[in-house]
């Protein structure tokens, strides 16, 4: 997508900012006054719908630049739906309809132009669960770059290497570049998604509750490798723990459903220590202080 | 904190409950091992003292009486070689299709039942379908080829419903992970999907095959209409009528006289050998790529 990005169109979009004008009919609602890194992703009136029931709608959100955003909120609100929209995900879901538009660098991901392949390339995702290919930890981080035509022993090596390292993994796994993937413990398995992901180097990363399933001390280990990667990176994270939003974010968007599963909202959507010290939703308060579901 | 209870009346029922449920699966389990045992057994005290050198390398002679049944296996051999050519490709692409690229629905649902119902579908019923459709319809006098075409097609189903439930045995994360690395989704067919199956569709196709090999109705009746004068054989086996183990063990028994018994026990020795072979290659295979992981891989 960056490629397709006009100078110009970079241009208009920093100005809009600047004077907090409407970009293509959409006021422009900055998360945090003081924010100067450019928006990577602008969610337009998005909504999922499952069948003919609408799970989440009308989210319209800025994510910014090397900025760590987590989507916070009651299970079933429709955050990993969201989540899903913004690397075309929920198109595998054949029951699945996303409505509105997610710009990525200016471009509409969800027009018929773009190749959601393509999409994915730029925007990487790490699962709940942990999946490693059922290959070796080699084999795991150079699939990615080997299908993309990526060759030769040499330089995968390398791309192998400098991923494992971004991911806090090479200092365990260099000795087992041959064992399976699968072998790994959890958080070791998660951190090896997440090189996998890296090695394809795409420009922001999903992750969609990444330490559920981890025992806390590989869950700081995933939150430092976080904060480490957002210097590089632009990081999306659903979670279900409030004090890892409150550690690991820079932006936190809290959503709620009217019921279980259907007409999922964004309630408030701001910096993350704003929304913890001074939520100016009552519901968020009510969320974020424990008095709520 | 209580101490753990004493066994109750209750729990002694309980108790003797699951020892019964347990004395029946194991009971179940002998009563359908044992049969074979025995059938194996029977075959091989009575067949084994046939089986020699001549049996199985040399031709025929004073109508089968003596000599061996060399163009009978060869041809067999090269017939399943013929069934898996057919079946194997176009099944796992159907699979394929099937498991990966169908949208769920009801249609597909009736495709399956479809094919599920194939597999079950008497096979003179296939022998008939294939005479009426390559003697009738497509006018080939090539026996060898319709006989295989037409057990190929009883073995498709087999193919298709083993290395469906193959691909659908896969974790779907390992798919949804290969995607969202922006991986089409043809190669994540191509490098996780079929890779992680292929034990289970090289078991499935083997049976299939397997099967086939014991198949007689279909043989019978594509015998019965081109055995007349139509060479059943490939060209270099020259016979007056060779033809394929399980008809050639059907005829000899029904025939009622002339061959030894020995000799009838042999050829169906050799025929239970042969799908004992697939069978048990079907589990080594699988066995050896299991182990094998993906480490050696490159
Ligand atoms: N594949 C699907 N098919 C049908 N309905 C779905 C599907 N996925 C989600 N839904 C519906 O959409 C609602 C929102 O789901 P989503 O997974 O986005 O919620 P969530 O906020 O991520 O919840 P959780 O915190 O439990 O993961 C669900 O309650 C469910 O009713
Ligand atoms: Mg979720």
């Amino acid at each position: 997508m960056r490629e397709t990005t006009t100078p110009g169109k970079q241009e208009s979009r920093d100005g809009a900012q600047a004077v907090g004008v409407s970009l293509g009919g959409l006021p422009y609602r900055p998360a945090h006054s003081a924010e100067t890194a450019p928006v990577v992703l602008r969610l337009d009136k998005v909504g999922v719908s499952y069948g003919n029931v609408p799970a989440v709608n009308d989210v319209s959100m800025d994510i910014y630049k090397n900025r760590i955003t987590a989507l916070i909120g009651p299970s079933g609100c429709g955050k990993s739906s969201i989540l899903r929209c913004l690397n075309r995900m929920n198109d595998l879901i054949h029951s699945a309809r996303v409505t509105g538009s997610v710009y990525l660098d200016g471009v509409d991901i969800n027009s018929d132009a773009v190749d959601p392949v393509q999409v994915r390339r730029h925007v990487g995702m790490v699962f709940q669960k942990p999946n490693p290919f059922p290959m070796s930890v080699r084999e795991n981080v150079a699939f990615g770059p080997k299908r993309q035509g990526t060759s030769g022993r040499g330089p995968l090596n390398d791309i192998v290497e400098k991923a494992l390292r971004s991911a806090a993994l090479w200092d365990e796994v260099a000795d087992k570049m041959a064992q399976s993937g699968t072998a790994l413990s959890g958080g070791q398995q998660q951190r090896l998604c997440i090189a996998r992901v890296l090695a394809v180097r795409p420009e922001i990363i999903l992750m969609d509750e990444p330490c559920s399933a981890l025992d806390p001390v590989a869950t700081l280990k995933i939150e430092d490798l976080m904060r480490e990667l957002a210097r590089d990176y632009t990081i999306v994270i659903v979670t279900h723990n409030m004090q890892q939003a409150a550690r690991v974010s820079d932006y936190t968007a809290f959503m709620l459903a009217s019921e279980h599963g259907v007409n999922g909202q964004l309630i408030e959507y701001g910096a993350t220590n704003e929304i913890f010290t001074n939520p100016k939703d009552k519901r968020t308060e009510d969320y974020i202080t424990g008095r709520f579901g | 904190m209580t101490a753990l209870t004493v066994r109750s009346s209750r729990n002694q029922r309980l108790d003797w409950l699951q020892r019964i449920v347990f004395s029946l699966t194991f009971l179940a389990t002998v009563v359908v091992c044992v049969p074979v045992a025995i059938v194996a057994v029977y075959v091989i005290s009575h067949g084994a003292s046939a089986i020699s050198w001549e049996f199985l390398f040399s031709g025929p002679a004073r109508a089968g009486r003596e000599g061996g049944f060399f163009p009978v296996i060869v041809l067999t051999m090269y017939a399943l070689l013929l069934v898996m050519a057919f079946a194997v490709p176009v099944g796992v692409l159907c699979a394929v299709y099937l498991a990966e690229y169908a949208r769920p629905g009801r249609l597909l649902r009736l495709i399956n039942l479809t094919i599920i119902n194939l597999a079950g579908v008497p096979s003179i019923v296939y022998g008939l379908f294939g005479v009426a459709l390559f003697f009738d319809v497509i006018h080939t006098k090539q026996a060898l080829w319709v006989a295989s075409a037409t057990l190929a097609m009883q073995a498709l189903a087999i193919v298709i419903t083993s290395s469906r439930e193959a691909l659908l045995a896969i974790t779907p994360g390992i798919r949804e992970g290969s995607l969202a690395l922006g991986v089409s989704k043809l190669r994540t067919t191509f490098f996780i999907a079929l890779p992680q199956a292929f034990p289970g569709i090289i078991t499935g196709s083997l049976l299939a095959v397997s099967r086939a090999a014991g198949e007689t109705a279909p043989i019978l009746v594509v015998g019965a209409i081109a055995a007349t004068n139509v060479s059943l054989r490939p060209d270099a086996i020259i016979n007056d009528r060779p033809q394929m183990l399980s008809y050639e063990l059907y005829y000899r028994i029904t025939e009622g006289l002339g061959l030894a018994d020995e000799r009838k026990w042999g050829l169906a020795l050799v025929l239970l050998g042969i799908v004992l072979v697939l069978n048990v290659s079907a589990l080594l295979l699988r066995i050896k790529i299991q182990s094998m992981g993906y480490e050696k891989r490159n």
